[in-house]
């Protein structure tokens, strides 16, 4: 077994090939370049709406990127499309599956998708001829979980699975256009970058990974974290990328750097992270954690300046409009709440 | 297939490894001095389109109804009495305070 010995050896010094190479680059902190920025004061957002309909825990909401709609996920076998404004329900679709993780609004407005323990990711057209909601395709390939999925259009999405891989799917012949394989844990949450080119995933194995969507490969991976990464989302300019982790942390990785440049902890946080969502200028960094609670970040001077707290239970999901106006957050009490 | 597969499996897992990590440390990579700096550039220069962080005015906020004010009294100048219609009385006169809360502006750095 010479030959698996010498692999493990190149793979060993690779390894430290891209700490050290990391390392000539680390010339400066985020810290030093942020040191005369001043801390943003204390931001206190009110709850505006509350969107009460679902019966269980809620596990997944995405914003419509008219900023007004919303679609959520609960264990309660629904999809609801709020209006955020007048808190109705523009559409309650029943699932084949009550257990479901993960939901998503297309960019277009057109379709949602969903998808948890039954391995699938069903997409459902808003906009059918008859004025009826249905299941358009059931895409069934992956050997695990749904965790996450994000729409790249009405005709491609990208899902990542409790089966450690990513695939994107070619949503109107319903299969797999590529397999993202690479992560040695579930991969619990992805991103899709705002050019589209690339994607990022955070995995159970600790790691978070840049792939490349049309060269089929991944190009970064990050570590750092101590546990399970559940929540990833790329920060404004595409040039970084946030984590939040079951280690109560989040961290900043800068993508053209390759490194990491901060970790957002405080010792009073000692519950794991479950979602997160920069604000449209990148400075503020909402968190939602176990303890019922959301955390907003100083994104540049690595300090807390917020607490949401109004949820009775875990916030399970959390996102910001696309015009940055409000912050939705879902939780395990079956609300989702506005605030702004 | 036979046993001969096995170990072979792990050594075409491993090359991918090494292929993979190849790839990785080949990243064409910028300081962090350069990084670190356009970052807080890019946040500093779209704080102002940041409503989150600026905080939203209640009429420019669509998730808050709009407030109904009345017009203000127009100070009397004629020494006559002249009856005067309670309706047009600003309404922050007689009522307690507004029942909504007021939004806290935020600072930003």
């Amino acid at each position: 077994m010479g030959e698996m010995e010498e692999l493990r050896k190149e793979m060993e010094n690779l390894k430290d090939q891209i700490t050290a190479a990391r390392k000539t680059f680390q010339d400066s902190t985020l810290q030093e370049a942020a040191a005369g920025v001043t801390v943003v004061g204390r931001v206190q957002l009110k709850t505006r709406k509350t969107l009460r309909g679902h019966l269980a825990k809620i596990y997944a909401m995405h914003w419509g990127t008219d900023s007004t709609l919303c679609v959520s996920a609960s264990q309660d076998g629904k999809l609801i499309v709020w209006d955020t404004i007048t808190t109705n329900k523009v559409n309650a679709i029943p699932l084949k599956s009550s257990w479901v993780m993960t939901c998503a609004y297309a960019p277009s407005g057109n379709l949602v998708a969903c998808g948890g323990l039954d391995n699938m990711c069903s997409i459902y057209n808003l906009k059918g001829k008859d004025g009826n909601v249905k299941v358009m395709r059931e895409l069934a390939a992956h050997t695990g979980y749904l965790s996450c999925c994000r729409f790249l259009s009405d005709t491609e999405i990208i899902t990542s699975s409790g089966d450690c891989t990513c695939v994107l799917w070619d949503i109107e012949t319903g299969t797999q256009k590529t397999v993202f394989a690479g992560h040695q844990g579930d991969a619990m949450s992805l991103g899709v970058s705002p050019d589209f080119k690339f994607f990022i995933s955070g995995a159970c194995d600790f790691t978070a990974k840049l792939w490349d969507i049309r060269e089929a490969e991944c190009r970064q991976t990050f570590g750092g974290h101590e546990s399970d990464i559940n929540a990833i989302g790329f920060f404004p300019n595409g040039n970084a990328v946030i984590t939040g982790s079951d280690d109560a942390t989040c961290k900043l990785y800068d993508l053209r750097a390759d490194q990491e440049l901060l970790t957002y902890q405080d010792s009073s946080i000692m519950c794991g992270v479950t979602s997160l969502a920069p604000s449209k200028s990148g400075r503020l960094l909402l968190a939602g954690h176990d303890d019922f609670n959301v955390n907003i970040w100083d994104m540049l001077k690595a300090e807390r300046v917020g607490v949401l707290a109004g949820h009775d239970n875990r916030v399970s999901c959390i996102g910001v409009s696309t015009d940055g106006m409000a912050c939705c957050t879902g939780s395990w009490d079956s609300f989702l709440k506005i605030w702004n | 297939m036979s046993n001969i597969s096995a170990p072979n499996s792990s050594l075409v897992l491993a090359l991918k490894a090494v292929k993979q990590l190849r790839l990785e440390a080949s990243v064409r990579r910028i300081k962090v001095s350069q990084a670190a700096a356009e970052l807080k550039t890019f946040c500093l220069q779209n704080a102002h389109k940041d409503p989150l962080l600026t905080g939203v005015p209640s009429s420019d906020n669509p998730f808050r109804p709009p407030q109904v004010m009345h017009p203000p009294l127009t100070p009397v100048k004629n020494k006559r009495l002249i009856s005067v219609d309670f309706c047009h009385v600003p309404r922050c006169l007689w009522r307690k305070g507004s029942q909504e809360q007021t939004h806290t502006k935020h600072k930003s750095g």
